[in-house]
């Protein structure tokens, strides 16, 4: 009992709200649930802790204890810890287990999962207090965590999908959660429908590989693609592919995102826990476990990279547009998500994890001050409503942790954890052999932009004289719902320092502790001075790209400024024009997918549906059966209980075979 | 004839003597416990003469009756159910109040009759089996006399079957004038070198009407369609137990003489394959399609059993030694799942005077009488050819046969009419499960006898056994038909 001891405590804690939420007291439920995810929290340290004892000196004294579980290392060298509970489908040659495999990029995230996930729940507790079905709404949090956790900790691909589709399904509960409101229902059926496509490709590559590979443990994946298959090989770029749109469809990118902005249907910590900080970026893990088959189809690469500046690039227009509080955050994260991609894309693998971790938490922070604004105006969602909650007695402790959430998306320079996990995305993004200046480009175009949307957002809502939701009586936050973001706010200040620049200080704890996972992945990418003639050149160019970064998020906070505290009404009269109106229009309804969508897929589907909802294949058979019978009365009449009739059917079958032996 | 071939031919004589005894002693005592006894002893004790002459077999006592493996096999099939038959009709009896002397003894002459036509090696024993057969069926036919269903059942079986009768000797006469022979295979032999040169010679023409005559006979026996009118009415006005005899034993010995004599020819060497294709198709669908609709079970069975005999046909049509194994498999599993139903339908027809015939009858029995109807339910899915039970691997066997042997187009044909026959099938569990009216009246609750219930309960066990583990029956067909049929 190791790493099973992280699953155990949200799955029964989930188990025993289903049976027992109803006869349980709001407290009860908050502590079970919250004590759940807290030991989950306490079990993944616990065994953690010895696979961080092997990569940094200074905890080296850890190892050696026997209160810590056993560690293994792999040939590579590679340490882990594992647990086998037991076989689960054992077809000829086929094994798969109920095993767990914690790695160094299992424990980053089943850290973050149990960790934010414990804060979110704190939170969650708060915010959801009033709500009468506050048992069934914990038992699908506990239940998400402990899916998330199945899902990251799986040994095999067969577990991570069965993890996988257990978030899916938590995810289409909690959007539905309010399942009186019709809409919800709709989005969370849009949520599961969508990502669906994506489930189906990724069982496909999953068949593909079994039926090739005849395993699908992820070790022996990685090990077996590379003995069989040469790179490039048509067979891997097709499995490649398959996994890539399965982590298209999860993780809510190009063209299968349409579904997280609906998701913003779902309460808030919700969108916080699984449609930010955890849930979303399961496509971001699966193709960093996988990463073996991505590095053999390098087409496949490529168009991860794309997929994500492509991504990054028109979910932060989206966001611009938006006057919904929490689509600007999904399209937000859809934004984010894309640069996890393009770090993904150009093979710069612990990166894009470094980036997963500390959107984690700012994303999550910014989620739960969107949370505590609404809840502080009644339920009140349109940021044209809001403004000026900075001020006096409204939420200047709200406004302060939404600050550091929005510094840290916006990537202000130095001071937050999301500047340096995006400088070190956009470093990599131009480094061979997968980078591209033109990659590059789109990234610090979308830096831009993302801090153009992030402190619109929050002028809006902090800033400026207050809005007709905001004049009001102001619900001030519980104490409950205010420590949990503090942490966060903590988390995404400090966590950036984990990993700098070469040019700040070059501390590397993160990617030490990472990169012997993806051993082989970093020897290629970079090389010697990052592909540039010298170090000196390296060098320069870094601190060019760094350069650049902090100078687009120090433009975008002046335009910002400029535009939406000083000057509102110049942007009010450059909306009114033609090519204003058209822009806004398209990038608040996210670039119209959702209406292409809708024209090419749904309705010819839905007129199908109408076609067939008489069935008219039932005509063929009923047509059948009415023949049958049909046939049946008509030869009835043959049987006249008459003994003539008989003796003469006795003639006639016997001139029937005469007929037919003397014919000619 | 030896004293080694009276011990060959003690299954034979078993059952004759016994009759004879219950008949003499019938005279003076009409204790039912007695002939009951008697003719179940007989049986069993036929059963255990035809496991000593299997030390005998191969062996031909005169030219008219060889006992080999083959015919052993069918004796013991045909004793058993015959025997178990009898077991089923003492309730079925003593609820009428009926003199049981005669009905055993006639019961025990049948079985002699089937006997002797699945031995039969030559067209004297043939027709002399087949009368002793027929001539006992007419009487228990007609067996309670006071239903006047009963009687007209039986008139109308005695005018069809003399007439299909001198159909059978006229084509025996015409192939003896043919082919100077009576022994059934040189006959048959005879008939596939003479087939080649119809038109020609006088005696292909008259040897080729001689077979289509004595066909007819056959067919006339295995009701296959246009041939099967009698059989919905006879299966009707029978008392239950003789419609188990009609549709199982009877069958069974007449299908037995007909693999000797054809199988190791071949339908298609003697020009019959096109006009049994003909009949075989008319029959499957005929024998669906009349049942489709049908309210009272014993017809319904009685159409289902022409169909049956349909694919029966289609295994023969295969021909080969698959064809042949197909064809006595099948033979095995229906007559034990067409036993099965009959039981049921007897032991339930025992609880009043009258039969239980009508579908409605039948409605909720599944509540009132688990055991009986999940019994009947069993056979019905055998009957349906459903997994797993012995009707299933038997339909898979002929299919496997006829495709194999090239006859696709009859195997899609019995797959079309074994799907149209999963209606009514289906429809019979469905009654039998639907709630009951509330008008019902509470059945009596007079126990089937114990020794019923095993009977049953051995027949469930088996056609559930064989549709599990086929392997020891397919090795025991094999080897049967080995003996007629040398691979």
């Amino acid at each position: 009992m190791t790493l099973s001891l992280m699953v155990m405590p949200p799955l029964i804690g989930a188990a025993l709200l289903a049976l027992a939420g109803g006869r349980l007291g709001r407290k009860a439920i908050a502590v079970l649930a919250c004590a759940a995810v807290a030991l989950s929290f306490m079990a993944a340290v616990w065994t953690s802790a010895p696979l961080l004892a092997t990569t940094y000196e200074s905890m080296s004294s850890l190892s050696g204890l026997e209160f810590w579980p056993q560690v293994s290392t792999t040939m590579e060298g590679v340490p882990y810890v594992q647990e086998k509970l037991y076989e689960w489908i054992g077809v000829g040659s086929l094994r798969v287990n109920i095993g767990f495999h914690l790695d160094a990029v299992a424990a980053l995230m089943v850290l973050v999962v149990t960790g934010v996930g414990l804060l979110i729940h704190l939170y969650a507790a708060g915010y959801m207090a009033d709500d009468p079905d506050f048992g069934r709404f914990f038992c699908y949090m506990n239940l998400f965590v402990a899916a998330m956790l199945i899902l990251v900790l799986a040994d095999n691909l067969v577990l991570l999908y069965l993890g996988w589709e257990g978030v899916g399904v938590c995810s289409y509960l909690l959007i539905g959660f309010w399942y009186r409101e019709p809409a919800n229902g709709a989005a969370a059926s849009k949520a599961f429908v969508v990502t669906r496509v994506g489930d189906a490709a990724l069982a496909l590559g999953l068949f593909l590989l079994a039926r090739d590979l005849g395993t699908l443990r992820i070790d022996e994946v990685a090990s077996g693609a590379a003995r069989l298959w040469a790179v490039g090989d048509p067979t891997v770029t097709l499995v490649a592919a398959l996994l890539l749109i399965g982590a298209v469809g999860k993780s809510a990118q190009v063209p299968l995102q349409v579904w997280l902005p609906d998701a913003m249907a779902g309460p808030t910590p919700v969108s916080a826990l699984i449609h930010a900080a955890t849930m979303v970026t399961a496509g971001v893990y699966l193709i960093a476990r996988t990463h073996a088959i991505f590095l053999m189809a390098p087409a496949v690469m490529a168009a991860v990279a794309i997929v994500g500046t492509l991504t990054a690039f028109l979910a932060g227009c989206a966001a611009l547009a938006q006057k919904d509080i929490k689509r600007v955050l999904a399209y937000s994260t859809i934004s984010q998500i894309g640069f996890m991609f393009a770090a993904l894309g150009v093979g710069a693998f612990a990166v894009a994890l470094f980036h997963l971790m500390t959107h984690a938490f700012f994303k999550a922070l910014l989620f739960l001050s969107a949370g505590t604004v609404s809840h502080a105006l009644h339920g009140e969602t349109d940021l044209h409503r809001m403004g000026g909650l900075r001020h006096g007695r409204a939420l200047p402790g709200t406004a302060a942790l939404a600050a550091v959430g929005v510094g840290s998306l916006a990537g202000l320079p130095l001071i937050t954890s999301g500047f340096y996990s995006k400088d070190a995305i956009l470093w990599a993004s131009l480094q061979p052999p997968y980078g591209h200046p033109m990659i590059l480009a789109g990234l610090l175009i979308t830096a831009g932009l993302t801090t153009l949307y992030a402190f619109r957002w929050y002028f809006m809502i902090f800033s400026g004289s207050p809005g007709p939701a905001s004049r009001g009586e102001v619900h001030r936050p519980r104490a409950l719902m205010l420590w949990p973001c503090v942490g966060l706010a903590a988390g995404a200040l400090l966590i950036g320092f984990l990993e700098t620049p070469e040019t700040l200080g070059g501390y590397h704890a993160l990617g030490d502790f990472l990169n012997p996972v993806f051993a082989a992945a970093e020897h290629t990418v970079g090389g010697e001075h990052a592909g540039f003639a010298s170090a000196e050149a390296a060098h320069t160019a870094e601190l060019a790209v760094q350069g650049a970064a902090a100078a687009m998020s120090l433009i975008g906070v002046l335009l910002a400024y400029y535009f939406f505290v000083m000057r509102p009404a110049w942007l009010e009269r450059l909306k009114q024009g033609a090519v204003g109106r058209l822009i806004e229009a398209t990038w608040r309804s996210g670039w119209g997918f959702d209406e292409v969508y809708e024209l090419v897929f749904v309705r010819p589907y839905v007129a199908l549906a109408k076609l067939l909802r008489d069935e008219p294949v039932d005509d063929v058979v009923d047509a059948i059966a009415g023949t049958a019978r049909f046939s049946s009365v008509l030869l009835s009449v043959t049987q006249t209980g008459r003994l003539r009739t008989y003796a003469g059917a006795l003639v006639f079958g016997i001139l029937l075979l005469l007929t037919i032996w003397l014919w000619p | 004839m030896s004293g080694a071939d009276l011990w060959s031919l003690a299954p034979l004589i078993v059952p004759a003597l016994a009759g004879t005894l219950v008949m003499l002693l019938g005279g003076f005592n009409a204790n039912r416990r007695l002939h009951h006894g008697l003719a179940v002893g007989a049986l069993a004790a036929a059963l255990l003469c035809v496991g000593m002459a299997y030390g005998t077999a191969p062996r031909t006592v005169t030219p008219l009756l060889i006992i080999d493996s083959y015919a052993l096999f069918f004796l013991t099939l045909i004793y058993a159910a015959t025997g178990l038959l009898a077991m089923f009709a003492r309730p079925y009896l003593a609820v009428r109040e009926k003199d049981t002397d005669a009905f055993y003894a006639l019961l025990l002459f049948a079985a002699t009759g089937m006997g002797v036509l699945a031995c039969s090696n030559h067209f004297a024993a043939l027709f002399l089996g087949l009368e002793i057969l027929t001539v006992s069926l007419y009487t228990l036919i007609g067996y309670l006399r006071e239903d006047s269903r009963s009687l007209e059942a039986a008139a109308k079986y005695l005018v069809l079957a003399a007439l299909s009768s001198s159909f059978l000797l006229f084509g025996i006469a015409l192939v003896y004038a043919a082919t100077g022979t009576l022994l059934l295979n040189p006959a048959f032999r005879a008939i596939a070198d003479l087939a080649p040169q119809f038109g020609q010679q006088a005696e292909a023409a008259w040897a080729l009407a001689g077979g289509i005559f004595l066909f007819v006979g056959f067919a006339f026996k295995l009701a296959l369609v246009p041939f099967h009118m009698w059989s919905p009415d006879v299966y009707q006005g029978a008392p239950a137990p003789v419609t188990a005899l009609i549709a199982t034993g009877s069958k069974g010995a007449v299908l037995a003489v007909l693999l000797r004599a054809v199988g190791p020819v071949g339908l298609g060497e003697i020009g019959g394959a096109a006009g049994i294709t003909v009949l075989a198709v008319l029959t499957m669908f005929g024998g669906n399609l009349l049942a489709l609709l049908q309210d009272d079970l014993k017809r319904l069975l009685a159409y289902s059993s022409v169909a049956h005999l349909g694919y029966v046909m289609v295994a023969l049509l295969a021909g080969g030694v698959a064809g042949a194994q197909a064809m006595t498999f099948y033979v095995l599993a229906y007559v034990l799942t067409t036993l099965g139903a009959f039981g049921v339908v007897t032991i339930l027809s025992s609880e009043s005077p009258c039969e239980a015939d009508s579908l409605a009858a039948y409605r909720g029995i599944g509540w009132r009488r688990p055991w009986l109807a999940a019994t009947l339910a069993v056979m019905i899915l055998s009957l349906a050819g459903i997994p797993p039970t012995a009707g299933f691997l038997a339909k898979v066997a002929v299919l496997g046969a006829a495709i194999e042997a090239g006859r696709l187009g009859l195997a899609i044909a019995m797959a079309l009419a074994s799907g149209v026959a999963i209606y009514f099938y289906l429809r019979v569990i469905v009654v039998m499960y639907m709630q009951e009216e509330e008008d019902a009246t509470e059945a009596s609750s007079l126990p089937s006898s114990f020794a019923n219930a095993v009977a049953l309960l051995v027949l469930v066990a088996l056609v559930i056994a064989i549709g599990l583990h086929p392997t020891p029956w397919f090795e025991a067909v094999r080897v049967a038909v080995a003996t007629i049929l040398p691979a």
